[in-house]
């Protein structure tokens, strides 16, 4: 059974047929090839597949397709403004935040949402935002100074 | 570091940008036109016989491209060490998930379908899910034709141990009797998982002349290739291996596992095939740590000073051995710790059970043994009444010293790191508060394994390309190994673009992994650099007519010493090149550390008795107990490593940092449990990563010692970082309520159990089926061969 949908991804405006168990997570890396997107568990237990869905943090392999019909979502390719970085993307750079990279996708734009929505967290809300990102590279703490970098900003 | 331009300095990594922009191309984004997706179906039984397989439904579902089963693939075993398995399950299974049929169709549910139709008829044979079951006379054979098996090297090997080590110093009795007092204690560790963020992921393509290309979520594209070669009886020449990034391995990633399944499969269905691994196969089927048992006696003088060591170590490798032998080995070489012990007397055992096969894990053997060691270093310290702290100072290595097979160490920054650690942590004696603890862990390890070489050629603008084999799984290597030739090459960093080429391109390197990368490429790197200025100078001799030995480079020209008005930029020397010359400037560098000698007589049955490159850490927990469920919370982790010499000091503090978490997720929460011989938690979600939450403060210190023979006196850091954390938490537990436990990981349940009966865990006192089961294992510790 196939649905029509429409959505934006990235500010673009898309009208897509999607199968109804098709899900968010695959309609990005596997019918629109927004790869950026990772996948790590598909069951929802690791956050690599983040993307925002209408400003909030969401699994896309929890995510169906056909429930993002007419909302707004974010990955990480939409992030950047032309060659500028986006400060999150410049500061997990700069402070070493970055090691496989796995993670890095869905890890910033979680920490995106949180600096949207309190622009000064302490490092147990940062620790606590992110606690459904998992990073098996980096101990997180460089993940931690460089969203810490941004939000003192 | 003044005298260091470009290394010794944080340089951001060059594959940042791609990887916070989401372009970081890895396998699992590869997609190929027609391409198929291929799934395996796993056993269902621990240890049965195969009496038939019934693919037939399966292969007439519409969708279905290709079916296959032991019977359309070559019978060829392969292993490591020790050629005991073989890419579909033939006659017998040995384990829960072991392989035994594959299809390829056009979408992944066609294929979880498809094998869903193959039917298999199987005679259940009795298990083995316990290593000394296993090691009792009479137990069911696991391998019957062990002994037939191809092994590398002189392995020892009988009934269900695949590989037994023995390494022996002094004399073990004279050891004992010259002792005050001596000390017994066992310790049990669990079974985890690596849990790199990027699952297993396989891409196959076999062009019409039966070319195969391969992109693959690997540490060793040159291992996969032989590997391949070796199993689908086809030409390494024939078979391409592509390499992308890698989300992460630790060890989990070495060698071939989907790949020649993914090949069979695109070979018979005559299109691409993709398989990635779900989750659930990654614990059932993918590497993990060897449990062990470890039994140690050690005997000391009053003062402290230690004597003489003798201990069983037994670790549980699973249904294949895998590099099980090694690890095992690693055991036996790592279980003295840093410490000078003259009198010991050590036996590994590397036995097979009915279990996921076991094999690399971040430091190979040696968090387990470090476990063990540095817990009863604490016992010893308490029991004579001596600062830990004091006690590792009495007995720690220095330079000169020997290691567990008589190596005489040089760039032994044992002591650094201890002192750096305890200053820092910082140490004191006394207790901060109540159910508040500090403990002390400590490593010896080694670098510099196995050969590597890579290739320099000079662009026609004078610019570099680093052409190299070495795959970055995360740590740092395409920046490092940039900033070691940017250094070698006297140009700025920009000046030098890796180029890390697929099989066919790039020479040959043995793979990242054991610590190896900086330190053996690095080498490998500055080899080829002076193959490079030596050619820059014949040529620019011959421009400037003056003597080769006269040239130098220096701000990107070639100019005769003294007179840099008359230099020739190298941009102008590449392009006269191909006027002169006829070609590329192209320098190649190799370089396989010598074996340092070491007392032939001390070990049997091992595999790389000495080291190119010891390096040791400290690492000192600081943390604190909920009294009313005996949750650990970590507070902080001070963490001094000795790394020879930082290039690049950010990813040695990533390296440290990413290992501490790891080490204290090994220390507090992870396991797979079994139970029958199937693993109970699959999940993520229900095996217990350490999330940000769970991970401490952390302050990487680091010691530079340099080796002798590391590129600018650097050592490897990748595998230490995870190792001394579980022993210095175990530690710290000790010494916020006085309970020991000799058995991880200390969970909440665990400690609460102890803190409840006030007494130290020995594993059989612990409920639970898992840890019974160690516990009932422990009573009889390894019979002998
Ligand atoms: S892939 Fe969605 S949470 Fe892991
Ligand atoms: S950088 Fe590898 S998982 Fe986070």
């Amino acid at each position: 059974m196939t649905h029509q949908i429409e959505l934006i991804i990235n500010g673009e405006h898309y009208e897509l047929m999607v199968k109804a168990n098709k899900t968010l997570l695959e309609l990005l890396r596997e019918d629109l090839d927004l790869t950026g997107t990772k996948m790590g568990c598909g069951t929802g237990d690791c956050g690599a597949c983040t993307v925002l869905l209408d400003n909030r943090p969401v699994n896309a392999c929890l995510v169906l397709a056909v429930e993002a019909r007419g909302k707004e979502i974010v990955t990480i390719e939409g992030l950047a403004q032309g060659e500028t970085l986006h400060p999150l993307q410049q500061a997990f750079i700069d402070h070493g935040a970055v090691q496989c990279g796995f993670c890095t996708p869905g890890m910033i734009l979680t920490a995106k949402a949180l600096l949207d929505n309190n622009p000064n967290p302490t490092e147990p809300m940062i620790r606590r935002a992110i606690a459904g990102n998992i990073c098996r590279c980096t101990g997180y703490t460089k993940i931690v100074k460089a969203i810490m970098a941004v939000a003192s900003r | 570091m003044a005298e260091y331009k470009v290394i010794g300095q944080n340089l951001p990594r060059v594959d940042a940008q791609d990887k916070v922009t989401g372009r970081a191309k890895y396998s699992l984004d590869i997609k190929l036109p027609r391409m198929l997706s291929g799934r395996i179906l796993g056993s269902m039984f621990p240890h049965a016989k195969i009496l038939k397989i019934d693919a037939s439904r399966a292969k007439r579902l519409a969708g279905v491209k290709a079916v296959i089963t032991a019977d359309d693939i070559p019978d060829v075993r392969w292993g490591f060490i020790l050629k005991d398995r073989t890419i579909l399950a033939h006659e017998k299974v040995r384990y829960i998930g072991e392989p035994i049929a594959a299809v390829a169709a056009i979408d992944e549910e066609t294929a979880d379908e498809a094998l869903e139709l193959i039917q298999i008829e199987c005679q259940e044979l009795p298990a083995i899910f316990h290593p000394e079951e296993a090691m009792a006379v009479g137990a069911t054979l696991i391998h019957e034709e062990l002994h037939s098996y191809t092994a590398m090297g002189e392995i020892i090997r009988k009934n269900n141990v695949c590989s037994h080590t023995v390494i022996q110093q002094g004399d073990i009795e004279t050891g004992f009797s010259g002792s005050d007092e001596v000390f017994e204690d066992c310790f049990t560790t669990q079974m985890v998982h690596q849990c790199y963020l990027e699952p297993h992921v396989a891409v196959c393509d076999v062009n019409h002349s039966g070319n195969l290309t391969i992109w693959t979520s690997t540490q060793s594209p040159f291992f996969v290739r032989s590997e391949l070669a070796e199993t689908l009886l086809m030409p390494i020449s024939k078979i391409k291996v592509i390499p992308l990034n890698v989300g992460g391995g630790f060890g989990g990633k070495f060698g071939i596992l989907l790949e020649p399944i993914c090949a069979l499969l695109a070979k018979k269905s005559n299109r691409p095939v993709k398989i990635v691994m779900t989750r659930k196969e990654e614990f059932t089927t993918a590497n993990p740590r060897h449990p062990t048992i470890m039994k140690l006696r050690t005997g000391v003088k009053k003062d402290g000073t230690l004597v003489a060591r003798a201990a069983t170590l037994i670790y549980d490798t699973g249904a294949f051995a895998g590099m099980g032998p090694i690890v095992s080995c690693n055991g036996a070489k790592f279980i003295t710790g840093p410490y000078r012990i003259p009198h010991i007397m050590i036996n590994s055992y590397c036995v097979y059970t009915n279990k996921t096969p076991a094999n690399l894990c971040r430091g190979a053997g040696s968090p387990q043994a470090t476990f063990a060691s540095e817990s009863q270093m604490d016992i010893i310290a308490t029991k004579l009444g001596i600062d830990p702290l004091e006690l590792r100072l009495k007995n720690g290595v220095e330079e000169g010293d020997m290691s567990s097979t008589g190596q005489v160490l040089h760039g032994v920054g044992f002591k650094g790191t201890l002192r750096l650690a305890s200053q820092k942590a910082p140490w004191v004696p006394h207790k901060p508060d109540i159910y508040q603890g500090k403990g002390i862990g400590c490593l010896q390890y080694e670098t510099g394994t196995l050969g590597s070489s890579c290739c320099i050629r000079l662009n026609e603008d004078g610019t570099f390309a680093l052409i190299i084999g070495t795959i970055e799984i995360g740590q740092g290597s395409t920046t490092i190994l940039r900033q070691i030739a940017a250094e070698g090459l006297g140009v700025p960093v920009e000046a030098v673009n890796t180029a890390i080429g697929d099989t066919d391109i790039a020479p040959y390197d043995m793979g990242t992994g054991a610590d190896r990368v900086t330190f053996s490429m690095g080498n490998a790197v500055l080899v080829a650099v002076r193959d490079m200025k030596a050619q820059l100078f014949q040529i620019g001799a011959m421009l400037l007519e003056a003597n080769p030995d006269d040239i130098e480079l220096q701000d990107g020209k070639i100019i005769v010493r003294g007179a840099p008005e008359r230099g020739i930029p190298l941009s102008d020397l590449a392009m006269a090149c191909h006027m002169l010359k006829g070609g590329p400037i192209l320098a190649k560098g190799s370089y396989l550390a010598e074996e340092p000698p070491f007392n032939t007589q001390s070990i049997k049955g091992g595999f790389f008795p000495s080291t190119p490159a010891p390096t040791f850490a400290t690492q000192i927990a600081d943390l604190k107990i909920d009294p009313e469920t005996g949750q650990v919370e970590l507070l902080k982790i001070t963490a001094a490593h000795d790394v020879g010499f930082a290039i690049n000091p950010m990813a040695v503090e990533g390296q440290i940092e990413g290992g501490v978490v790891m080490g204290g997720g090994y220390a507090l929460s992870e396991e797979i449990i079994f139970d029958q011989g199937k693993i109970i938690n699959p999940k993520l979600a229900d095996y217990k990563l350490p999330t940000a939450l769970d991970a401490p403060q952390i302050e990487a210190l680091i010691v530079q010692e340099r080796s002798l023979t590391g590129p600018f006196g650097a050592k490897g850091v990748g595998e230490p970082g995870a190792a001394p954390t579980a022993p210095a938490i175990a530690n710290a537990i000790y010494s916020a309520v006085g309970v020991r436990v000799k058995d991880l990981p200390i969970t909440a349940e665990k400690l609460y159990w102890a803190l409840k009966h006030n007494v130290s865990v020995q594993p059989s006192a612990i409920s639970g089926q898992q840890n019974k089961a160690i516990g009932d294992r422990q009573k009889n510790l390894a019979p002998d061969l």
